[in-house]
């Protein structure tokens, strides 16, 4: 799917001209500095790294970027346009501009909890982590990155992250692509992971941000998913609560950051 | 099954916990014991096959581990397999060998766990500790096991009241019995106070919920059932033994606080046996985590959903209790050496079948059920035993 060329690196940036605009008016004219045609990924004060999986594509715009007045929120996003989209005006709600734009389109917010720290250590070509060769992920990134799943027209069954097999019947002759729904879902479980208790793929983030929770949340079609918890510092999220998910930068493997997504609180 | 079951013979533990002794030095130490505890005694020749259960925990021998057995056990040019299920694979080498003496091929077979744990720095043991979830999901949200066990208990906590109390109870009762048996990892009595201010690793679960990280092996020998009788005038006959698989993940499996694969493995190992629960009278129960311990308990048909609270919290399941559950300590206390750990649940009702267990002993057990777990509970066995 993307080109597997090297580490993540800055390719360009956007530079912000003047006192930062109320969150709700960020959009491509207030920071682009009337460039319509910088490209790639940019932040307010440095440039941060683009993921690998954007760097390569020619047809990637950043068109926005915003930040959370939580200190753990997401403070980057990164929508892919094409040339075409230039004009895309998008801070909020891009998850249904993701919806409207289909498969092709993807979103980047990044943890800003540590972000600098983060990036500034070097990303380990060797991993003491379970080891997920680059193939691997990428097969992944429908599944976890746009949520896609697979539904048999035999049994009726949804079947998520999607695989060679349907999950209710075996089957695999009668699988069909469908998107879970990224707002919703209800925390069934959740876990709070001591420190020196994560896998060790995730020592950078606990160090940079502190332990971090899990939880099982229930989607639709009797799917689940297990994924990490984001965005909330007062740790006010319960079993039974609602969420949502967004993409966020996951551990670093093989010289790259990998990517999925996780569970935020519905209304922050 | 009848009287003619295959039975264990012979059987051997080293001491669990932070031990000098490598991988290789373990399984010799247990197979010695074992075979110089068969009462008249063994030649090795007719030992027709072996079953090696191992992880390989830090990467050792991952590939042939099994010659390592023939070696240490003086058995060359014997077939051996390594055997590998997680957790579990203790359990599923005992099943592997008790097919094998059934088959008919071998009069006697060699079944023996191990894992060295302790002695890889502490990066690579967490690597290790979460290579048996699932690596490509569960993983990458930031689990392992412990994590895993720790969604599954906040749930259960959630359904049942008193659930935290009774996670305690596990812990307390465990670390009681494992002060008794001079091969536990852990010979110390706990109390509640010590649980409370544990730190946390994976919430609700804090460190006392959690078993060791220890070095150890187990060997069994099994003897077709026949001519047990050969080499002992008290065998322990396998009277049912069941085996089951569940999904990798957790978010695969429709109630987080049943495990399917226990279910399924009791089921099939009580109807071989056409025994009810009822007639168990000792339980070795998989708790590499005190939630485990409850679980087992209601998958293994002891109590019903949320049925292990005051099953636990009354006392029964304690070493003088109605069903006393783990009374070697359990994994919690004595120790879970990962491949090693099925095999010595045997080990254990060996003894105790016997009336060898010392001061542990569980006065006039006759039939017993071990029950092993694969990581998260992908696999599980379940086994019963009769006095022979
Ligand atoms: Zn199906």
């Amino acid at each position: 799917m993307f080109p597997s060329d090297g580490i993540e690196r800055p390719v360009g940036e956007l530079r912000l001209v003047g006192p930062l605009p109320p969150v709700a008016d960020w959009g491509l004219s207030a920071l682009l500095d009337g460039n319509p045609t910088v490209s790639r990924f940019a932040s307010i004060e440095q440039a941060i790294p683009v993921p690998r999986e954007l760097d390569s594509r020619p047809d990637v715009l950043v068109v926005g970027f915003r930040v959370c007045p939580d200190p753990l929120g997401p403070i980057a996003v990164a929508v892919r346009g094409g040339p075409g989209n230039a004009g895309a005006d998008l801070v909020d709600g891009l998850e249904d501009v993701l919806a409207a734009k289909g498969p092709d389109v993807a979103l980047l917010e990044l943890d800003s909890g540590g972000r600098d720290r983060l990036d500034s250590q070097r990303v380990d070509s060797v991993s003491e982590g379970a080891y997920i060769p680059h193939a691997r992920y990428e097969e992944s990134v429908p599944s976890r990155w746009r949520f896609l799943a697979q539904r048999c027209s035999a049994c009726a069954a949804v079947t998520f992250p999607m695989r060679a097999v349907c999950r209710g019947c075996g089957r695999s002759e009668r699988l069909t692509t469908i998107a879970l729904p990224r707002e919703g879902g209800t925390i069934v479980a959740l876990t709070e992971i001591g420190r020196g208790g994560q896998p060790t793929e995730f020592d950078r983030y606990v160090d940079a941000v502190g332990p971090y929770r899990v939880g099982l949340i229930d989607l639709a079609y009797g799917v689940r998913a297990t994924l990490m918890v984001s965005d909330d510092p007062g740790r006010k999220l319960r079993i039974g609560g609602t969420v949502r998910t967004v993409l966020r930068r996951l551990y670093p493997m093989e010289g790259e950051w990998r990517y999925g997504r996780k569970i935020v609180p519905m209304d922050p | 099954m009848t009287a003619e079951s295959a039975a264990i013979i012979g059987a051997g533990n080293t001491k669990f916990g932070a031990l000098p002794e490598g991988p290789r030095a373990l399984v010799g130490l247990a197979v010695r014991e074992a075979i110089a505890s068969v009462d008249r005694g063994l030649d090795r020749s007719v030992i027709g096959e072996g079953f090696l259960a191992t992880l390989g925990f830090g990467g050792w021998q991952i590939g042939n581990a099994s010659a390592v057995l023939a070696e240490q056990a003086g058995l060359v040019g014997v077939p051996v397999t390594r055997v590998e299920n997680a957790c579990a694979s203790g359990g599923f080498a005992l099943r592997s060998a008790v097919r094998s003496v059934e088959e008919g091929t071998s009069d006697v077979v060699l079944v023996v766990g191990v894992e060295k744990m302790t002695d890889s720095p502490s990066a690579r043991r967490r690597y290790w500790l979460g290579v048996s979830g699932d690596t490509e999901w569960e993983r990458s949200a930031g689990l392992t096991f412990a994590g895993v066990y720790g969604l599954i208990a906040s749930r259960y906590c959630a359904d049942h009241p008193r659930a935290r109390e009774a996670l305690s109870a596990v812990a307390i009762k465990n670390h009681a019995n494992g002060a008794l048996n001079p091969k536990a990892h852990f010979r110390k009595a706990i109390r509640t106070e010590d649980l409370a201010h544990a730190p946390t690793i994976a919430d609700p679960l804090r460190l006392y919920d959690c078993c060791p990280v220890s070095d150890g092996a187990a060997a069994l020998l099994i003897a077709r059932g026949d001519i047990a009788h050969r080499f002992t005038d008290t065998p322990v006959r396998i009277r049912g033994m069941g085996a089951a698989s569940d999904t990798l993940a957790v978010q695969d499996r429709p109630v987080l606080t049943e495990f399917g694969a226990t279910r399924r493995s009791a089921r099939s190992a009580f109807d071989a046996a056409g025994w009810t629960a009822q007639r168990i009278q000792l339980l070795e129960v998989h708790d590499c985590f005190t939630i485990a311990e409850l679980l087992a308990l209601e998958d293994l048909g002891f109590a019903p959903a949320g049925g292990a609270v005051p099953l636990t919290l009354s006392g029964d399941t304690a070493r003088t209790g109605r069903l006393p559950v783990n009374p070697d300590g359990g994994l919690k206390s004595k120790g879970h050496p990962i491949g090693a750990t099925g095999v010595s649940q045997a080990y254990e009702i060996f003894h105790q079948l016997r009336d060898s267990a010392g001061p542990r002993q569980v006065p006039g057990a006759e039939r017993a059920l071990s029950h092993n777990v694969g990581g998260s509970g992908a696999s599980a066995t379940v086994t019963l035993f009769e006095r022979g």
